[in-house]
């Protein structure tokens, strides 16, 4: 189906990405990409969708056959309906407010008859379920409802061959597997699958084969067995996310204690007459490193964006080290690192969005450069934030949060969409901040992490 | 990427989504404006072309071809179509060409300077969304005003910024001089971030 | 009829509007422009939207008092000049065409485009206006979150440093827009856009009984209104 030989491309201006690479993956076949960061990985799935070298421009060497034709001799509509291209986040990528427009999208555009767009269209929703979505506006829809609308709309125009670049990069535990159960489905029905990913657990019972991909080179391959084999040890040394469905840790429980450096009583929190959680009871201590955890739509953000100010809580008291602030004091108190990073660099360059709003004095220079360094962006430092990868951007607003000096730092998902080596250097840098004395609640799904630096856990909602 | 190169989907959604949000902007300081009829017949215009000077940067150097400026002016005079004020999307297609004139050379979308003439010009030219309604509606609203019992005199001071020479003079020098300082803080952004970040 | 139904047609709605534009400027008395925002209004309760209907009853009636005040009892305005309120009124049932066009649901008016053979850019273009405003919605709740976070939007912060405000408000939302329109266009490109050739819709219709009924109704009562009242 996939035929990729001696394949090697380099983007213009730039260094080659992927170097002499071949692969070929049959009809019913899920191949996955793994590797740290920036190896390549999504450059390989845009060399199979054609998007490299046709829309990202650059120059290609070797040929990628699909069902046996050159792509180089087929115009990108064509390419369109033969691969379904899924990418990152869904939500910057529709181009309708509705399910149905944003389904028939890819039809329409490919000039089918009107006839033929209706079937299409409707029979896709019935067959991914997702008819009772056709009245909710597409914003209302959770992240992973929002990845299987698109694979719905490019699946309509009926590919054999879909490409997924980190799919699960926005999504949580929950989502991701509902995504497998897709992907599945689609296997079955004789769907050739290539995924380039990160988190593994979602992917061992669909995938066929992982291929390890280390600066721009296929270099190893995996069958789920073996990849499941590796130790601990030997896939922290691949930069890779552990393979198995780890259980989270055990961790003691963050109940309500008095004095604490936060602490949460009965507090509740409605919005637009809904009530998003009530009876909400827990506490921190500096030293401490708190995983706030629970299922989707449960108020961890809500929780969060209390305790730094952005909301009020409805009822209840919410108390620093036994005070009460008012909401709009206690960003003096408490950084929040969101988990969308792209509107948090105001500055252009990496050492001037650490230094925002502190006196440049020597001391604060001196920890911020140690910051940098510990969290590998010192030799970065004058590069604008726009231009950082996500990992990287994940650890700039890390720097920030350290050195904001706030007491209590507050972090949303931080380790979602990153590859093992940055799940590490963050998990690090967390457990050393609570050893100097901060308070760090993080949101996370993430059991690796918490086994990494957490030391207790609340969980919204109970279990 | 040569300014003459054909259009793609994304030079159009790129121009589509700045456009609109200069236009945003634009309507929204107009609005908050009119609640005063100083601040909206003398400062407004100059006010937001200060503004959105930058953003006007972004979208000429990114899409960098030819007719982004048309195509932007085209689009907010029809937003003008939509709120009533027909006769400013003929207006504004004409100041569109105005400007395409001034870029038109080869190399003017990489030159800041036809870029801060381009934007000067029509901050002068904009004032066309104040002066052509009242000149246009005057009829409509004198004769109105004057069956409510208005006096001709109360009339003519609502009218006296753009009656008197000097007011008129000053408003037009307000107006491209906000242009023209909008115009150098585009260009200086474009260096110091967008240029930095490598999406020019 | 469910509400989606009651909807005319895009090109009733745009004839509504053009029909409309021609009665407010052509007509010779413009006191009786409030017979076209009546007949508006019966559009927009023919096609079930409640809601808009009596949102623009609201405001046209407050400014109809306002103008009446200010015809019979002599007020003044201090803030809102009186040439503003008279304006409004005017405009008014311009306003109101011009909501009943933009809130064709934007797969229809796709579908109007495609089938009067508007090339692919300009669908492509009209599909982004309408995404704008929901993604620029979260996306500037994200900045003002992040702004505050970050200590820059205390009044202080604001009023000493405005210029620099002003830069960290302006380019995060412009270097997300860009991002945006990059993913868009990925997207679109991933789907098939530059295919040549016609183009179809989903929402294709053809036009019903009420949707040429409605049209040549108002359209009649335009050029009734216009006969009857003179032109300018």
């Amino acid at each position: 189906m996939i035929e990729l030989e001696n394949v090697s491309f380099a983007y213009v201006g730039e260094k080659p990405c992927v170097r002499g690479v071949n692969l070929k993956a049959a009809e019913g076949e899920c191949v996955v990409l793994i590797g740290r960061s920036g190896n390549g990985k999504t450059t390989l799935t845009r060399l199979i969708n054609g998007l490299a070298p046709y829309y990202y421009e650059g120059t290609l060497g070797g040929t990628v056959r699909l069902g046996g034709t050159d792509l180089a001799v087929m115009p990108q509509w064509e390419r369109a309906k033969r691969v379904g291209c899924v990418f990152q986040d869904p939500k910057s990528q529709f181009f309708s407010g509705e399910l149905t427009g944003e389904v028939a999208f890819a039809c329409e555009n490919l000039g089918f008859s009107v006839r033929e767009i209706r079937t299409r269209t409707d029979g896709m929703i019935r067959a991914m379920g997702l008819g009772g979505l056709r009245g909710t506006p597409l914003d209302r829809l959770s992240s992973g409802e929002k990845q299987k609308v698109a694979i719905a709309s490019v699946r309509a125009a009926g590919p054999r061959i879909f490409t997924f670049d980190e799919p699960t990069a926005n999504l949580d535990e929950e989502s991701a597997d509902q995504l497998s159960e897709t992907l599945g489905a689609l296997k079955r029905k004789g769907h050739t699958l290539v995924v380039a990913e990160h988190r593994l657990s979602w992917l061992m019972e669909i995938a066929d084969r992982f291929l390890y991909v280390d600066d721009g080179r296929i270099v190893r391959e995996f069958s789920p067995r073996e990849l499941r084999a590796l130790s601990a040890g030997e896939a922290a040394q691949l930069g890779l996310r552990r393979p198995h469905e780890t259980k989270p840790p055990l961790l003691p429980g963050a109940d309500y204690r008095h004095g604490a450096a936060v602490a949460v009583r009965q507090a509740c929190c409605a919005l637009k007459g809904k009530t998003i959680f009530r009876d909400v009871e827990f506490s921190a201590f500096p030293g401490e490193v708190v995983a706030v955890t629970g299922r989707n739509g449960k108020g961890k953000t809500t929780l969060a964006k209390i305790l730094c100010g952005l909301r009020r809580e409805s009822g209840g008291s919410v108390l620093f080290s036994g005070e009460k602030i008012p909401p709009r004091k206690r960003r003096e108190r408490v950084f929040y690192s969101a988990n969308d990073t792209n509107t948090q660099f105001f500055t252009p360059s990496v050492e001037e969005e650490v230094l925002l709003l502190l006196p440049r004095r020597e001391e604060n220079l001196e920890r911020a450069r140690e910051t940098l360094r510990q969290l590998g962006l010192f030799e970065h430092r004058t590069r604008h934030p726009a231009t950082l990868s996500g990992g990287q951007k994940q650890r700039l607003s890390l720097a920030c949060a350290v050195l904001s000096g706030r007491e209590i730092l507050i972090f949303d998902e931080p380790t979602s969409g990153l590859d093992g080596g940055n799940m590490k250097i963050i998990s690090g840098v967390l457990g050393q901040q609570a050893g100097d004395g901060k308070t760090v609640l993080v949101i996370t799904h993430d059991p690796e992490l918490m086994e990494a630096c957490c030391t207790h856990r609340f969980s919204i909602g109970g279990e | 990427m040569k300014p003459n190169a054909k259009w793609s989907a994304k030079d159009v959604i790129t121009t589509v989504l700045l456009s609109v949000l200069l236009i945003v902007i634009q309507l929204l300081i107009n609005m908050i404006c009119m609640a005063n009829h100083f601040v909206s017949m003398v400062l407004s215009v100059g006010i937001t072309c200060l503004v959105c000077a930058p953003i006007y940067f972004l979208m000429v150097r990114r899409v960098h071809k030819r007719f982004v400026s048309l195509l932007y002016m085209t689009l907010l005079g029809v937003v003008f179509l939509i709120m009533g004020d027909w006769f400013l999307l003929p207006y504004f297609i004409v100041v569109g060409f105005v400007c395409e004139a001034i870029l038109w050379k080869t190399d003017a979308y990489d030159n800041p300077w036809r870029i801060t003439a381009a934007w000067t010009v029509y901050s002068g030219l904009y004032q066309g969304v104040n002066l052509l309604p009242i000149l246009a509606f005057w009829e409509a609203f004198t004769s109105n005003a004057l069956a409510s019992g208005m006096s001709q005199e109360y009339i003519d001071s609502y009218l006296s910024y753009y009656t008197q020479p000097g007011w008129l003079a000053f408003i037009l020098i307000f107006t491209v001089a906000c242009g023209f300082v909008g115009s150098l803080i585009g260009s200086r952004m474009m260096k110091k971030h967008f240029g930095k970040a490598g999406i020019l | 009829m469910g509400k989606q139904d009651a909807g005319f047609a895009a090109p009733v709605r745009l004839c509504v509007f053009a029909a409309t534009l021609l009665g407010v400027f052509l007509t010779g008395g413009t006191e009786r422009t409030w017979i076209i925002a009546a007949m508006l209004f019966l559009i927009l309760m023919a096609q079930k939207a409640w809601k808009q209907c009596a949102g623009f009853a609201v405001f046209y009636g407050i400014l109809s008092l306002l103008l009446y005040l200010i015809r019979f009892h002599g007020l003044r305005m201090a803030v809102f000049s009186e040439f503003h309120v008279f304006l409004f009124w005017w405009m008014t049932p311009v306003f109101m065409a011009a909501w009943n066009l933009v809130s064709t649901p934007p797969g229809e008016l796709s579908a109007f485009f495609a089938r009067v053979h508007a090339p692919t850019g300009a669908i492509l273009g009209m599909l982004v206006i309408f995404r704008f405003f929901p993604t620029m919605r979260a996306e500037l709740r994200g900045l003002r979150e992040s702004m505050h976070n970050r200590g820059l939007t205390g009044p202080a912060q604001v009023l000493r440093h405005p210029g620099n405000t002003f830069e960290y408000i302006l380019v995060p939302m412009l270097l997300r827009c860009l991002q945006i329109s990059d993913q868009l266009a990925v997207s679109a490109a991933a789907r098939g856009i530059d295919t040549p050739g016609p183009r179809h819709s989903y929402y294709e219709r053809k036009l019903r009984a009420r949707d040429i009924l409605a049209a040549a109704l108002y359209a009649g009562g335009i050029l009734a209104f216009l006969l009857t009242g003179g032109i300018k």
